[in-house]
């Protein structure tokens, strides 16, 4: 694993990426460069087919880009065999979809905790901060203004969605994951509860000292954010015209 | 890729699967152990259980007439003597006592004698063929040869020949009521081969 | 990872319980078979011991056997006395039972027999008979009967008992006027003596007393006029024949199967146990795989039902994968799941096993005179068990490595 280019304030640095299906012609992704910093929040969007997806595949370690150097975190996750990328995953992102977030036959801290029986460095940070995984379960949920004490008790399948996305950002939150990868997480929530939905992720996120890299094909979010990236601008794969094939 | 793995997967399961089922229905009592005497095992024949200068009267009914037949079947008492003796003629089979404990290996056929709860045997007869039991003439008492195993024995083919290992011994004793005959102390059970 | 593969049973144990509750039944199918058929097997094998040669009219030998030794079926023709007593008297000869068949009693049969029949009867073990309580017979109209008997008719010593000619279970004409008395009651057998009714040579011949003719004559005779009687046999149906020397069996048996004097058939009592014993052991042999096959089928379904619920659950397997969870826990996962539903379906059908012995184990000993002992599964049994528990632990491996394969193939991306 090379430091060489390492910059110990990015957290997500990409470089020359590119993404084919095996058997395809043309690569899905095709990016020359992209950096997130450390703390930032930041917007990415692009419609669908845009290549997002792939994108954050990508950066989360689940697919492999076809060529180029992926460093996330300060790792080089594209050199990373099969295994040591899930445990890269696991320490080192939180991840919220756009719903369905949550197993159905646990209970909505056992949900919650779920991170820190698969990731050791996200439960030591957790116990270090709550003392017990428990209480670190309630003042995750406290602050997304979810009365812990009902819901602890409370079947996953009885929240409303709303509340049900509030309980994966805790999720994503718990042991303090450097990097917040959060999937279209507002497309199910009503307009107005959008703006606090994402004011609550980003309070918690901060303090947690956590990125946030947020992906939408909604435009109207991203005056929230410090950085609005177009994926469309930046994805050279993704130009209309369907003629023009980059060689890899 | 995937669905000729799983093929795999699943054939190999289902053949553990029948295995140990399959384990679970047979089960086979065989080996008693040899005790400390470690003899030499002897492979005899049956024409060994007979005495070697030993020659086996005819059966005089067969040289006898029609006539002289009717006569002795006349029922009186004369006539009943004389059968009598004529049969313990017939019947003599003498036994070869040097064979007396030595541990032998002998190939027979199986007639059951008793069995145990389970259908394994407990005691049987070995003779040189089969159908001593039915219509063809009984072999002599000293072709057949008494067998005790140690333990019930289970054997799946009752009618096909076997090998039978263990210590004979030879009863000298003879009285009125019984002739001698052989007993094998039988430690193995093993199917016969022919060896070609 | 124990706790979250309880947590997801639990949550979908609707759809789980039932194929659980196939391989319940199947267990307990395959459990209860096997025991019922090691039992039948150990009564049928243990009916007659120590016995060298059975004599009866020349029939076939199975069927000498049957009538003789089970009860079931009747002889054509009996052995005349004279040569019931020339047998005995052979000098190869150590002992002799004449037994004589075709009455009975409420639906029991009645076996006209001497006092041998306590002395040199073996069976199982070489046990003898035992009697319980009161003594044999002794009077001409003395009866001593199997247990069975005497639970089932609710029967004490000294107890009149009326016996009926035929062998029908219910008596047309009676001999009402000459009752028999219970003088004892046997010990149980777990062979057909238990189902008997055993009086003496002479009894069957008072009984018969006025049958000559083939139907019951009008005079009546009294019972004392009866005993004052000559009551010798003139016929048995079979003999029971032990001898000095067991390996005087062949010549003996050719002996008999030759006498001129009249038409007889000597067996040898386990060469025709082993010629019956062929013809059931193919049906036994069936039943065992019939229940077998039905196991596999039991975990089959297990199998299927995990495997179908495996679509509905990638949405849960990418959550998990999401929230970093390895492949390989995922593999856990559904292996634990497996594993302790067949565990559960395996120890369930043990108990329906033994709720099925304890429930039906009366019925089965009046009907069948089988009595199933109720313990701890023998050799057999536990080995049955282990391998259906081995069994389901690798199919269920299946799913399990399908559930990997996909969230390997999937990772997060399982857009719904």
């Amino acid at each position: 694993m090379s430091d060489s280019a390492i910059n110990s304030t990015s957290i997500i640095e990409l470089e020359s990426v590119k993404f084919v299906w095996p058997g395809a012609n043309t690569p899905v992704l095709d990016l020359d460069e992209l950096t997130v910093y450390r703390g930032e929040r930041v917007f990415l969007r692009g419609a669908s087919g845009s290549g997002k997806t792939t994108l954050l595949n990508i950066v989360a370690a689940v697919l492999q880009a076809s060529s180029g150097t992926t460093v996330v975190n300060g790792i080089d996750v594209g050199a990373l065999p099969n295994h040591k990328r899930d445990r890269f995953r696991a320490d080192t992102i939180g991840y919220i979809f756009q719903q369905f977030n949550l197993l159905p036959f646990l209970s909505v801290s056992d949900n919650v905790s779920l991170p820190c029986r698969f990731s050791a460095p996200r439960k030591r940070r957790a116990l270090a901060l709550g003392g017990s995984i428990d209480s670190e379960c309630q003042r995750l949920l406290e602050a997304m203004q979810l009365s812990s004490e009902a819901m602890t008790k409370t079947c996953v399948t009885q929240l409303s969605v709303g509340q049900q996305q509030r309980v994966a950002v805790a999720r994503a939150l718990i042991g303090s994951p450097p990097l917040i990868i959060a999937d279209e997480p507002t497309s199910a929530l009503d307009n107005d509860t959008r703006g606090a939905f994402i004011n609550l992720l980003f309070a918690e996120a901060c303090k947690a000292g956590s990125t946030v890299l947020f992906v939408s094909h909604d435009e109207s979010l991203a005056g929230h954010f410090d950085r609005t990236i177009e994926l469309s601008s930046i994805n050279k794969a993704s130009a209309a015209d369907s003629a023009s094939l980059t060689r890899c | 890729m995937k669905k000729s793995r799983f093929l795999s997967a699943s054939v190999v399961n289902i053949a553990i699967m029948l295995g140990v089922l399959s384990l679970a229905g047979c089960k086979k009592v065989d080996d008693v152990d040899v005790s400390e005497n470690i003899t030499t095992l002897t492979e005899i024949t049956w024409d060994e259980l007979i005495p070697a200068d030993f020659e086996q009267p005819e059966n005089p009914f067969e040289t006898m007439s029609q006539d002289e037949i009717d006569k002795l079947m006349d029922g009186s008492e004369e006539s009943k003597a004389i059968i009598e003796q004529l049969e313990k003629e017939f019947y003599y089979a003498p036994t070869v006592d040097k064979l007396d404990g030595m541990r032998v290996k002998l190939p027979a056929y199986i007639t059951p004698l008793e069995f145990d709860g389970q259908m394994k045997l407990e005691e049987f007869l070995l003779v040189p063929y089969l159908g001593a039991c039915m219509h063809t003439p009984p072999p002599p008492s000293n072709q057949i040869v008494h067998a005790t195993p140690s333990e019930a024995v289970e054997v799946d083919d009752m009618y096909s020949p076997v090998w039978a290992i263990g210590r004979l011994r030879v009863d000298t004793k003879k009285s009125a009521l019984a002739e001698a005959g052989y007993q094998l102390e039988l430690e193995d059970i093993e199917p016969y081969k022919r060896l070609q | 990872m124990l706790t979250l593969a309880w947590q997801s049973l639990r949550n979908r144990w609707g759809t789980v319980l039932l194929a659980t509750l196939a391989v319940a039944v199947s267990v307990s199918l395959i459990l209860t078979v096997e025991k019922i058929r090691h039992e039948a097997r150990n009564s049928f094998a243990q009916t007659v011991s120590g016995t060298d040669l059975i004599v009866g009219a020349r029939s076939g030998s199975i069927q000498l056997l049957l009538y003789s030794v089970f009860r079931i079926g009747n002889a054509t023709n009996n052995i005349s006395w004279e040569t019931a007593k020339e047998i005995e008297q052979r000098d190869a000869v150590k002992w002799t039972i004449p037994i004589s068949l075709g009455d009975s009693h409420r639906g029991y049969r009645v076996v006209g027999t001497t006092q041998d029949i306590f002395t040199q009867f073996r069976y199982g073990n070489d046990q003898a008979l035992r009697i319980a309580s009161g003594r044999a017979f002794d009077d001409v109209f003395d009866a001593v009967v199997g247990s069975e008997v005497a639970k089932a008719l609710e029967y004490a010593i000294g107890q009149p008992i009326v016996i009926g000619h035929g062998t029908g279970s219910v008596s047309l004409v009676k001999h009402d006027e000459r009752p028999f008395r219970i003088s004892g009651i046997l010990a149980p057998t777990g062979t057909p003596v238990d189902r008997s009714v055993h009086i003496s040579l002479a009894g069957i011949e008072a009984m018969h007393v006025d049958w000559q003719s083939g139907r019951q004559s009008s005079d009546e005779l009294s019972v004392d006029a009866i005993r004052e009687m000559d009551l010798t046999p003139k016929a048995v149906t079979a003999l029971m024949v032990g001898l000095n020397s067991r390996a005087a069996v062949f010549r003996e048996q050719r002996s008999i199967n030759t006498y001129r004097e009249e038409p007889l058939l000597a067996i040898l009592p386990a060469v025709a146990l082993q010629e019956l014993w062929s013809l059931i052991g193919v049906a036994e042999k069936a039943l065992f795989f019939i229940s077998m096959s039905v196991v596999v089928a039991g975990l089959v379904n297990l199998v299927s039902v995990l495997l179908a619920s495996l679509g509905e659950r990638r949405r849960e397997m990418a959550i998990l994968r999401a929230t970093g969870a390895r492949p390989i826990h995922v593999f856990t996962l559904l292996g634990l799941e497996s594993t302790g539903l067949t565990i559960l379906g395996v120890a369930s059908g043990l108990l329906l096993h033994y709720i099925i012995l304890l429930s039906s184990g009366w019925w089965i000993s009046e009907n069948y005179g089988l009595v199933i002992p109720v313990g701890i599964p023998d050799a057999q049994g536990l080995r049955i068990l282990l391998g259906v528990l081995l069994a389901g632990i690798l199919a269920g491996l299946i799913p399990a490595f399908a559930a990997y394969r996909t969230s390997l193939a999937d990772g997060m991306t399982q857009k719904l």
